[in-house]
């Protein structure tokens, strides 16, 4: 309540909240965003004594100019799109199932967490044993699967390959992502009373009525909110990538993130890469907008 | 005066690489070899236990890529109970070494005693991360006992930057002979990368698989390296050593090597996970005895020829050197850094340097010579390379007795890329690595390549101001 005795609405009471936190995000985050504004407008060398130019904007021109940086564009997309339906439709399957059983449930749930439970390293490093072409078991089963199998022709299929890695990828990190969107969907779920689905079966609805309209309804907040994170790790995901493919073949799985780690990192392109970090940026807050705008949205109207 | 086989080799490599007009090289390579084998006869003497013991009780922090860590473990032990040291040892990824450790020196982290390829030291050096190594004890013995070709690789600006870690030669073409045999080349064996493509091409077209393994990994030292060398071998340079311009053309070496890769990997020959690859992925694949040919390190021979780790043991040796070598010198050192010390902790540093770089405390190269004995590294030390114990076990590593002068005749003649004195050769490295695997996968034109590349090096010279 206002000194006045007027009442905060909802919107200023939300506001007052995070307040606390917003402030904190700034003094932490002012520094690192600053120099790299800066770092951008630069161009950066350690050789031979360390130098700085001020260059203006020619960094992200040269950005926007770069076919590189559209390739990784165009690949971060397809990435980020397979990893959500990927994480949000496993993550449904396995909160569905979690929500049917009774036996064994606990040690059910157990084995689904422990996948998010492991590393992004330990992951890449376990997915890429398996879709290797001399050892993989997944190759190895794919092979006999396509008659394959001989040792001579143990890589005639290969899981790694330039034109399916970025959805083998996807199929990695939503396998590490999916136990979480699972364990909080079927939290949504076990708040719909047992009644409803008692009147759908009266009605004679059928299964896939009873999903969409009885099953369905009370998710919505649940995976607009798994949509928006996934969407926001898969785009910022490196570690993963780094381990599993480092970006290859070629340069076939370099998302916009590990082809930033590559101009950074491995080629100490600094200002250049500073520039492309904050098209990244604006790639990851117009996506989570967007979300917002068209789904969030509707959210709270439907409310 | 006493004539190793080496020498005998380096004589003999000598009259091949005159007729092929890398004499240059190779002079320098037998002068130093007759003084110092003369230095070497009569041994430098060693300095007392004191003069490479500690002085004070600060750490020294060691780091290096996890190559057996457990031996350098062992060694690091032997000198902090031997001579009551206080050596801190860890690893550092592998996969990422050089970027890795530029980004701990940025952020000033506390290491002292680093691994370092020589390309790495030179940018480490222009940096000023890492300080020469013309101060550390026994530096006179060192320098004399060096080789010519490593002494070379090791130096910049006229300064050693670092202490030998190993020598090797990557890109030499492995052999596995029972598959020779049986294809009836036991005595139609490649002079040159040209013929190697012919006879590869020409049986791929007769129906035989499985003949080529290249060394085509996705490391920084996989692809980008393997290019390297197969234009120095062909005659040719990514860049002129004067001037540092891009002297990679259409019609030149590095054309050439790029049409003869896009044939065989358009045939079909070379799977394309090979360029998701790592090391021991290659190691494993020529292993197996699947593959006629492939490309890898010198050291691996050791691997290969053990039966309790390959299929082709006693059956892989390799292309000699008949003019157009295979491959190049590949090496490391024990680099020191320049942060910020107390003098006695400084002085601590030059010592263990000295010590694990060149002799111990009993005036052997202790840690060389374990790595020569144990993992077929080549030392940069005659010391090492001359004595019996290293013969032996080159000898062992080899699939004949006769493989072991021709494999010092190519070791002789393993060119170190000049373009690996330029401080940015780690990131036309990385370039390099992702571009020419887009070459292949995208069966994408030759002279796009070459002009991407060409640019990309003006670039480089520009950025670092070099042009």
């Amino acid at each position: 309540m206002l000194p006045s005795g007027r009442e905060l609405s909802n919107r200023q009471f939300a506001a007052l909240l995070s307040l606390p936190v917003v402030l904190f995000l700034v003094l932490v985050m002012a520094y690192p965003m600053g120099y790299a504004v800066w770092l951008s407008l630069q161009e950066v060398s350690f050789f031979g004594g360390f130098r700085t130019e001020f260059v203006g904007v020619r960094n992200y021109v040269e950005v926007l100019y770069s076919e590189e940086f559209w390739r990784s564009v165009v690949i971060t997309v397809r990435f980020v799109v397979l990893s959500v339906v990927f994480s949000i439709t496993i993550g449904l399957g396995l909160a569905l199932l979690l929500d049917r059983v009774t036996a064994w449930r606990a040690a059910l749930s157990t084995v689904i967490i422990l996948p998010w439970s492991v590393s992004l390293y330990g992951a890449g490093v376990m997915w890429q044993y398996l879709s290797r072409g001399q050892t993989g078991v997944a190759t190895s089963a794919l092979n006999r699967v396509m008659g394959r199998d001989s040792p001579e022709t143990a890589i005639e299929y290969s899981l790694i390959s330039s034109r399916h890695i970025v959805d083998l990828l996807a199929l990695g990190n939503a396998w590490n992502l999916a136990p979480l969107v699972a364990f909080f969907l079927l939290a949504s779920l076990q708040t719909i009373p047992s009644r409803l689905h008692d009147l759908a079966t009266l009605d004679r609805l059928s299964a896939w009525d009873r999903f969409v309209h009885v099953t369905l309804p009370p998710l919505r907040y649940s995976l607009f909110v798994f949509t928006t994170i996934t969407l926001i790790l898969s785009m910022k995901l490196l570690d993963f990538i780094y381990v599993m493919s480092a970006g290859g073949p070629g340069d076939a799985s370099a998302t916009l993130s590990f082809r930033l780690f590559e101009l950074a990192f491995r080629q100490s392109n600094y200002g250049y890469s500073a520039a492309m970090s904050f098209y990244l940026l604006i790639l990851i807050v117009g996506c989570a907008l967007a979300l917002l705008l068209f789904w969030g949205r509707k959210l709270d109207d439907d409310r | 005066m006493y004539r190793s086989s080496f020498s005998s080799a380096l004589e003999h490599g000598h009259q091949l690489l005159e007729e092929h007009n890398l004499e240059k090289l190779m002079k320098s390579l037998m002068h130093s070899s007759l003084i110092a084998c003369v230095l070497a006869t009569l041994g430098a003497p060693a300095l007392a236990a004191t003069d490479l013991g500690p002085s004070g009780a600060e750490t020294i922090y060691f780091r290096g890529w996890p190559y057996k860590p457990d031996v350098v473990a062992d060694n690091v032990k032997r000198y902090n109970d031997t001579l009551a040291g206080n050596v801190d040892y860890q690893t550092v990824t592998h996969g990422d070494y050089p970027a890795l450790m530029e980004k701990a020196l940025i952020a000033g982290d506390d290491l002292d005693i680093i691994y370092g390829n020589p390309a790495t030291a030179v940018r480490f050096y222009e940096a000023g991360w890492i300080a020469p190594a013309d101060d550390v004890p026994n530096i006179e013995a060192i320098q004399s006992d060096m080789y010519e070709n490593a002494r070379y690789a090791f130096t910049y600006k006229e300064r050693l930057l670092g202490l030998s870690y190993f020598l090797a030669i990557r890109g030499m073409m492995l052999v596995n002979t029972d598959r020779a045999a049986e294809l009836e080349l036991s005595d139609a064996q490649p002079a040159s990368w040209d013929e190697f493509y012919d006879q590869i091409l020409g049986l791929n077209e007769q129906g035989v698989r499985d003949l080529y393994m290249p060394h085509w990994f996705n490391e920084f030292y996989g692809i980008s390296w393997a290019f390297i060398w197969e234009v120095l071998n062909r005659g040719g340079s990514q860049i002129d050593p004067t001037t540092l311009a891009p002297a990679v053309t259409v019609d030149g070496p590095a054309g050439e090597t790029l049409r003869d890769w896009k044939a065989i990997y358009n045939a079909g020959m070379v799977p394309e996970e090979v360029l998701s690859y790592n090391e021991a992925a290659i190691v494993e694949a020529f292993g197996s005895g699947r593959f006629l040919y492939s490309t890898q390190a010198s050291y691996n021979l050791a691997v290969f020829n053990d039966p309790a780790q390959s299929k082709v043991a006693g059956k892989t040796s390799f292309l000699g050197f008949e003019g157009d070598g295979w491959g190049l010198l590949d090496s490391a050192l024990y680099l020191r850094t320049s942060r910020e010390r107390s003098e006695s902790l400084d002085e601590d540093t030059k010592r263990f340097q000295s010590w694990y770089g060149y002799k111990d405390h009993d005036g052997k190269v202790f840690v060389g010579q374990r790595w020569a004995n144990n993992s077929m590294l080549f030392s940069a030390y005659r010391t090492v390379m001359e004595s019996d114990e290293s013969k032996a076990s080159f000898r062992k590593g080899l699939a004949n007795d006769a493989d072991y002068d021709r494999l010092l005749t190519l070791y002789a003649a393993a060119p170190h890329p000049h373009m690996w004195k330029v401080v940015w050769a780690e990131e036309y490295n990385s370039y390099l690595r992702q571009r020419l695997g887009r070459f292949l996968i995208n069966d994408e034109p030759v002279d796009a390549v070459i002009a991407d590349l060409s640019e990309k090096i003006s670039d480089l010279n520009r950025r670092h101001g070099l042009d």
